[in-house]
């Protein structure tokens, strides 16, 4: 287990520039907005969480990719920890940045909330609306982090972004056609995201995370299994 | 005595999916590395040393077959512990070399305060001690082999398994290299060593191995491999046209004569009123020894 934080923080450290970046953007984005009416925020809200969303699946997914990519896993899975040991490592880094993301942009939607609401004296918030939002926000970067890690157990590199889109927007894929959309865990989240403040019914986020949870078993079960490096010569 | 590594007719296909064309880079091979030993692993380029190397250390999983490392199964985590390895053009995370190293010991199981020490202790034996905390980034392909090296070493393995250590090294760096191996050898520590520098297997290695086409072709001690028994040298002066297929320069001569030959060769030489000055088994070049173990199978195939 100590590895699996060894790898974490080691991963964090890697990782900081993507996270520190979309902070600076959910600030910027806060500054912009300051001084605008609260549906705005709302509206903000919802790029931020798109942008949490995306950001998750890349940095899971890239970080363990590169490291084969770059050769830097062969040192590491050399040394005395599992498959298991190395993803779950990776996994915790990139949770705890998704995290240290959650906290920065609750930090910014409370300020920018705050302004708003002694600038505009009708508007009232409700606060809990917003960490609703957090949370599916969090539920769903949660999945695609670990569809990413699937991904990238599964295939190469660049195939392996597929994995977290078809997962991600798979469910709602027949409803273009006109269809019902298929029956996910994450199906009413994406509802929800789409449309910020849409109710949506709020154990989903919780469904969601277990279906995070089952794709990253699959992912560790995968990835103990396949070989990480084809030889060079 | 449990051998430190063990291949028993390992195979491994690549692209065996769907409508991939299979390649087979292992093909049956076998080889036993003792323990102690400093055991040397040659071939070709394809020959499948690297896949080997990558069976051994559970980067990879063979396609059939068996091994072991340690008295574990191969890839065993826990026999990674008590091994070091040094892979084919090493790459490392972007940080201070001393972080690099004190990093994979950790990953080890050592504690931080005495990983640092180890860490400090490996980068001076590998001559990177005014370097341990420049950023391995800007580090020449020489320095990160050194960087390889001391990583492998700082758990104080029973086994190092070394691919290519010293390809990219210049004259010098090489020498050190050397050096290091000599020391694991006086330290009781195996070493199994791919490598193309033939002249650096013939200095350091007990045992050799030479692989083609995934198969195991020839093994045996540097004696056994280099020395001929079925013929000999002999040096002799001053009797220039004793033997005709004599070859030598500044009065000294030499030829190499079929055992049975030999007698008949020296008293050829005395009778010219020459004298010899030394018999000795013939002792072919390691190059040679490789291009016939591993060009014959090749030609063939």
């Amino acid at each position: 287990m100590r590895q699996a934080l060894l790898i974490g923080h080691n991963f964090m450290r890697q990782g900081w520039y993507g996270a520190a970046g979309f902070m600076a953007y959910v600030a910027l984005l806060t500054w912009l907005g300051r001084r605008v009416p609260v549906n705005v925020v709302n509206e903000l809200a919802g790029v931020a969480v798109a942008f949490m969303v995306a950001i998750s699946a890349t940095l899971a997914l890239a970080g363990v990719a590169m490291d084969v990519k770059t050769r830097t896993i062969l040192p590491v899975l050399s040394k005395g920890i599992s498959r298991s040991t190395y993803l779950l490592g990776m996994f915790y880094g990139a949770l705890m940045l998704l995290l240290v993301m959650c906290v920065w942009t609750f930090a910014c939607w409370e300020w920018q909330i705050d302004r708003a609401m002694t600038l505009h004296a009708a508007v009232h918030v409700q606060i809990d609306v917003l960490l609703w939002a957090l949370l599916l926000g969090f539920s769903l970067s949660l999945l695609m982090m670990c569809a990413g890690l699937l991904g990238v157990s599964l295939v190469e590199s660049k195939k392996a972004l597929l994995f977290p889109i078809v997962i991600f927007l798979g469910p709602v894929a027949p409803t273009w056609f006109g269809q019902k959309a298929l029956a996910t865990p994450h199906t009413a989240l994406l509802g929800g995201m789409m449309k910020p403040m849409t109710p949506y019914p709020r154990a989903s986020v919780w469904e969601t995370v277990v279906e995070a949870a089952v794709l990253l078993a699959i992912a560790l079960l995968v990835f103990s299994r396949r070989d990480v490096t084809v030889a060079s010569e | 005595m449990t051998p430190a590594l063990s291949f028993e007719r390992v195979t491994k296909t690549y692209g065996s999916g769907w409508g991939r064309t299979p390649k087979r880079a292992l093909d049956g091979l076998s080889l036993e590395v003792r323990q102690g030993e400093v055991f040397g692993f040659l071939g070709r380029n394809g020959a499948g040393k690297t896949t080997a190397i990558h069976i051994a250390m559970g980067l990879m999983r063979a396609t059939s077959g068996s091994g072991s490392m340690l008295g574990c199964a191969l890839g065993d985590a826990k026999a990674r512990r008590r091994v070091g390895f040094v892979p084919e053009n090493p790459a490392f995370y972007p940080r201070s070399a001393r972080t690099v190293v004190r990093f994979n010991a950790m990953l080890n199981g050592i504690g931080e305060r005495e990983a640092t020490r180890r860490a400090d202790e490996m980068l001076e034996r590998v001559g990177l001690s005014n370097d341990a905390y420049r950023k391995v980034t800007r580090f020449s392909r020489g320095m990160l082999q050194r960087v390889g090296l001391a990583q492998a070493l700082v758990n104080d393995p029973e086994l190092l398994v070394l691919d290519e250590p010293t390809s990219a090294l210049d004259p010098i760096a090489r020498a050190q290299v050397r050096e290091i191996l000599l020391w694991c050898k006086r330290e009781g520590k195996t070493v199994f060593l791919s490598s193309h520098i033939l002249a650096e297997i013939e200095d350091v290695c007990d045992r050799v191995a030479f692989v083609a086409a995934g198969k195991t072709v020839r093994t045996g001690t540097m004696r056994d491999l280099l020395e001929d028994a079925s013929c000999f040298e002999i040096v002799f002066e001053g009797a220039a046209g004793a033997l005709a297929e004599a070859k030598g320069e500044e009065g000294r001569w030499r030829v190499v004569v079929p055992a049975s030959e030999q007698r008949q060769a020296i008293e050829k030489v005395w009778a010219s009123g020459g004298s010899v000055v030394s018999v000795s088994p013939f002792r072919k070049r390691l190059e040679e020894v490789f291009v016939e173990a591993t060009g014959e199978r090749t030609g063939s195939a």
